[in-house]
């Protein structure tokens, strides 16, 4: 029903969950077809209001999940579908008007913010940060000097600061987040290896702040949400109550039960990169289409410029970083001319999947951190029936011999977030993983129970029959540099 | 009044005033009382319950002033110390008031500093700390200690004062010494956490089309959270806060929240004379003869907490209307009268038929964030008020039709047709005070606050 490593994330480290993930995106690609799939039955490609609705009730309760909304685009046609409720605790139902987290699908509000400055010539993507904002700060005073716009915008900063914990109400404004990164060290060098970034568009946002001289949340109001006559949109936690509103829910592993989550958002602070922003699916699809259509709306306004909405798809040089995380300024992509991203947060999991060549779209919004199946339900049949896309890679297998060296491989592997051990024993390898700290009043930080691992080839060990954790980037030793695992890398240390 | 009968008084007087939605907890002889009526959101149409979390407004001041008497209980702070011994980066616009306010003058509204509520400064401008720092271009209603008006700065004050005493936010005192030991499970003040719960939003009636529209605003400017601006409770979680005041700080599961001293102290009086009817302060309480009580309001919210501690009498009436204090009499007017024989509202004054020289009164009243004009016209004494800042949807920013002021003996005027920004039980009465060496008024009185006369003539607006 769902990987292990989804349950890992909640109890260790759902932080790293948190603003995720393209990580979803290879969790769908690994979500197994399963028997009565309902991209067999469907003969529009779920594009008849019934069919759609019929196709999310059954992934809704198939997979336990509280609450789903979904939007499809195609062929100038937009279908909605709700299903559920919007809290376990208090049963009220889920409509397509309900708000519901995007979670790091705001990292494309963010860049599209700082797309609107590139137009006005007020910044350039491959220019210095510091050149636009000079108290620009981090750890490292060469990263400092050298950290362009665009690598914020893709992953390539460097900066780790993925998630850092919950100063409480008052101090979690986007101006104290980024003083914290003042101190943040380097994961990488800048531009030379690509791990998934919050705090690069933390900064990106307050760049947008601090050159327009308003608030990040009035930004996208007035130069996101008002233009495209978003009216049920909100960045704002103080706004959110005046709408049908969803939270996110956990799985009781004991009862099987969905269980409310303690904790409606994940520090504040983090907001352009994806703690507060709630929308419908509808006004979601809004924005995707407006995507879509290279900067215009579907009313008709114009977002921003056309040049800089194609800038925005075109792939950047190779670098080392995880395969399923191939990203753009802003977008994630995928084979097919997939453009995506997905969010995540406290207990929700949410995607936004565009394909530009088709016009086509789909929008899927869930209030469960396990919803990545019912994702799997609807975009996989959606994505073969309609576009014949059946890109995902298979997961990898385990090798029929087992034997290794783990030298390459034993050691300790950190980021900001979470800290992976790696060990020997009996000729195999193990993993411990913890989180380094709580980032709410709700998450623990205690090691997970340690796991043997099976190889798989190529540097990659199963950690799950689904998920794997690859080790990269050798030095002249053969020690690997680097363990991947999901969206991020983690440096040896 | 059982559970049946209850409902039924509710749903007749939500229906008779057009509100959307009201929650009411009663309390008598130990046995608590629950009623719920209508919707919480009309845009969203969804049921309002017993457990709903509604805005409690300005009632918030009671739970901060709770807190603050807990410092008191466990000897971190007097009551009549200066708050710059606390606070040394405390500071209001006049040195002399920054050094004499003391802390029991930031919660028994005598503090003078007029700062009513200041323009919202944005989700990241919006903390407590960034508020104090804007009190100290704030000047002064009347000197310390020398006067009494609705002074919201002074509660935010005590509220960060708290804070900085034991190091901790706000939020976190309020939910780690208040609700979490009185097992208040359906409670907030954190915006952030209120969609967690069946969350209520306020609501504004068209008075002509008889339209209800929801809000704009769900909050006002946040870092006024303990003066009342973020705090969300349901009616029954309100009802075991005061039950435990009521008992001398005992709480129905037994826990104690406050000393039986400080709560005490509470509801005595705690300003130099009776003053101004209808606002008799004790900290954090209003006292009304035998009861004690707070009102709140907020953007389209009206609510109300009242508790006779002679009879262990209590009830909490939350609103999502900002009409809705109209509810709140209908209901509890009867409700306390059946049971204890008293009215809680005091009844207006009746016109005295007096011959008053509109010399005395004619002139521009103002604070920070609101005028009073009182003209002569066709010989007629006329009010009207507006304010100068917009904080809801309905702040009315300008000048309305004139009102008749009908002479009531005592400086007091009768106003018709009134609607005041916030519930109290005496909105239709304005009180003129302090006349000088000339007999010309120094202060207008309308609700819980005073307004000085201004000295320089202003442009009419």
């Amino acid at each position: 029903m769902t990987s292990t490593r989804k349950v890992f994330l909640t109890g260790a480290a759902s932080g790293v969950a948190a603003i995720s993930s393209a990580s979803l995106w290879s969790d769908i690609a690994f979500a197994a077809d399963t028997p009565g799939s309902l991209g067999a039955k469907t003969t529009s490609g779920m594009m008849d209001p019934k069919e759609l609705q019929d196709a999310v009730d059954a992934a809704r309760s198939k997979h336990n999940v509280p609450g789903v909304s979904a939007a499809f685009y195609a062929d100038g046609q937009i279908v909605l579908a709700s299903s559920g409720i919007t809290n376990v605790s208090t049963g009220i139902a889920a409509t397509q008007d309900t708000l519901m987290h995007i979670g790091s699908i705001t990292k494309l509000f963010t860049t599209t913010l700082v797309m609107q400055l590139v137009d006005d010539g007020k910044v350039a993507l491959d220019r210095p940060v510091v050149e636009f904002m000079p108290e620009f700060h981090v750890g490292d005073s060469e990263a400092t000097r050298t950290i362009t716009v665009g690598e914020l915008l893709n992953h390539t900063s460097g900066i780790d600061a993925n998630l850092l914990p919950d100063i409480g109400h008052d101090k979690e404004t986007i101006e104290n987040t980024v003083a914290r990164m003042r101190s943040a060290p380097q994961l990488h060098a800048p531009e030379r290896a690509r791990s998934y970034c919050n705090a690069g568009m933390v900064i990106a946002g307050y760049l947008c702040q601090q050159l327009r001289g308003k608030s990040w949340y009035d930004l996208i109001k007035e130069r996101i949400f008002a233009p495209l006559a978003m009216q049920q949109a909100v960045v704002l936690p103080e706004d959110a109550v005046l709408y049908r509103l969803s939270v996110g829910h956990f799985l009781n592993p004991a009862t099987k039960a969905p269980v409310r989550t303690p904790l409606a958002y994940l520090p504040i602070g983090y907001a352009p990169a994806g703690s507060t922003a709630m929308m419908t699916a509808s006004d979601l699809m809004t924005f995707g289409r407006m995507h879509m259509a290279k900067g215009v709306g579907p009313n008709g306004t114009r977002i921003f410029s056309e040049a800089n909405a194609l800038r925005m798809r075109e792939p950047f040089g190779h670098v080392m970083g995880p395969q399923a995380f191939d990203c753009t300024i802003g977008w994630q992509r995928s084979p097919g001319g997939l453009l995506h991203h997905s969010g995540g947060g406290p207990g929700i999991v949410s995607m936004l999947v565009t394909h530009p060549a088709s016009q086509t779209a789909i929008v899927v919004l869930t209030n469960a951190d396990y919803g990545v199946s019912v994702l799997a339900d609807l975009v996989k049949p959606f994505l073969k029936t309609r576009l014949g896309l059946d890109t995902f890679a298979p997961a990898p297998k385990a090798l029929a011999n087992q034997t290794i060296d783990p030298a390459p491989y034993v050691g300790i592997y950190e980021n900001s977030s979470v800290v992976h051990e790696i060990a020997a024993k009996d000729g195999r390898l193990t993993w411990t993983a913890y989180g380094r700290a709580s980032y709410d009043r709700g998450v623990r930080t205690e090691r997970l129970p340690t796991k043997e691992l099976a190889a798989a080839g190529d540097g990659r060990f199963l950690t799950s029959d689904t998920t794997f954790i690859k080790f990269v980037d050798p030095d002249s030793s053969g020690k690997s540099r680097y363990l991947q695992q999901d969206v991020w890398l983690y440096r040896r240390t | 009044m059982d559970a049946r009968e209850l409902q039924a008084a509710v749903d007749a007087a939500r229906r008779e005033h057009n509100v959307p939605g009201v929650s009411i907890a009663f309390c008598a002889d130990g046995r608590v009382t629950l009623a719920a009526s209508g919707v919480i959101n009309v845009t969203s149409g969804v049921e309002i319950t017993t457990d709903t979390l509604m805005h409690i407004g300005s009632i918030t001041k009671v739970i901060n002033a709770t807190l603050l008497m807990q410092l008191v209980d466990e000897g971190m702070v007097d009551l009549d110390r200066p708050v710059i011994g606390y606070l040394p980066e405390f500071r209001v616009r006049d040195a002399g008031a920054t050094a004499a306010i003391t802390v029991e003058m930031l919660v028994n509204h005598t503090s003078g500093i007029d700062g009513d509520l200041l323009p919202d400064a944005g989700h990241d401008g919006e903390t407590i700390a960034k508020t104090i720092e804007r009190f100290s271009k704030l000047g002064q209603i009347h000197a310390p200690g020398r006067g009494r008006s609705y002074c919201n700065p002074g509660t935010v004050v005590a509220g960060y004062l708290c804070g900085r005493i034991t190091g901790k936010s706000w939020y976190d005192l309020v939910r780690e010494r208040i609700l979490a030991p009185l097992g208040l499970d359906h409670a907030t003040v954190l915006p952030e956490d209120a969609l967690l719960h069946r969350a209520s939003v306020g609501h504004f009636l068209n008075r002509e089309t008889g339209e209800l529209k929801r809000t704009s605003h769900a909050f006002l400017p946040l870092g006024y959270a303990p003066a009342g601006s973020t705090a969300m409770l349901s009616a029954a979680d309100l009802l075991t806060f005061a039950r435990a005041l009521m008992a001398d700080g005992l709480a129905p599961n037994g826990a104690r929240m406050l000393s039986a001293q400080s709560a005490a102290r509470m509801r005595r009086r705690s300003v130099p004379e009776s003053g101004p009817e209808a606002f008799d302060s004790g900290l954090g309480w209003r006292l009304a003869g035998e009861f004690v009580c707070h009102g709140g309001g907020g953007p389209g919210i009206v609510s109300f907490l009242i508790a006779h501690p002679k009879s262990q009498t209590a009830a909490a009436v939350l609103t999502n209307a900002e009409h809705g204090f109209a509810v709140i009499v209908d209901l509890l007017r009867p409700l306390l009268s059946a049971r204890l024989g008293i009215d809680a509202f005091p009844t207006l004054p009746r016109p005295s038929g007096e011959n008053v020289d509109p010399a005395r009164y004619v002139g521009l009243y103002e604070t920070i964030n609101t005028v009073h004009e009182v003209e002569l016209r066709d010989r007629q004494l006329t009010w009207a008020s507006y304010s100068t800042q917009k904080y809801y949807d309905s702040s009315p920013m300008e000048k309305p039709e004139p009102t008749p002021l009908i002479a009531a003996g005592n400086g007091r005027f009768i106003a018709d047709s009134r609607v005041s920004t916030m519930p109290s039980s005496d909105t239709s009465l304005v009180t003129f005070l302090e006349p000088d060496a000339n007999g010309k008024m120094g202060y207008l009185m309308e609700s819980l606050w005073l307004f000085p006369r201004c000295k320089a003539e202003r442009k009419a607006a």
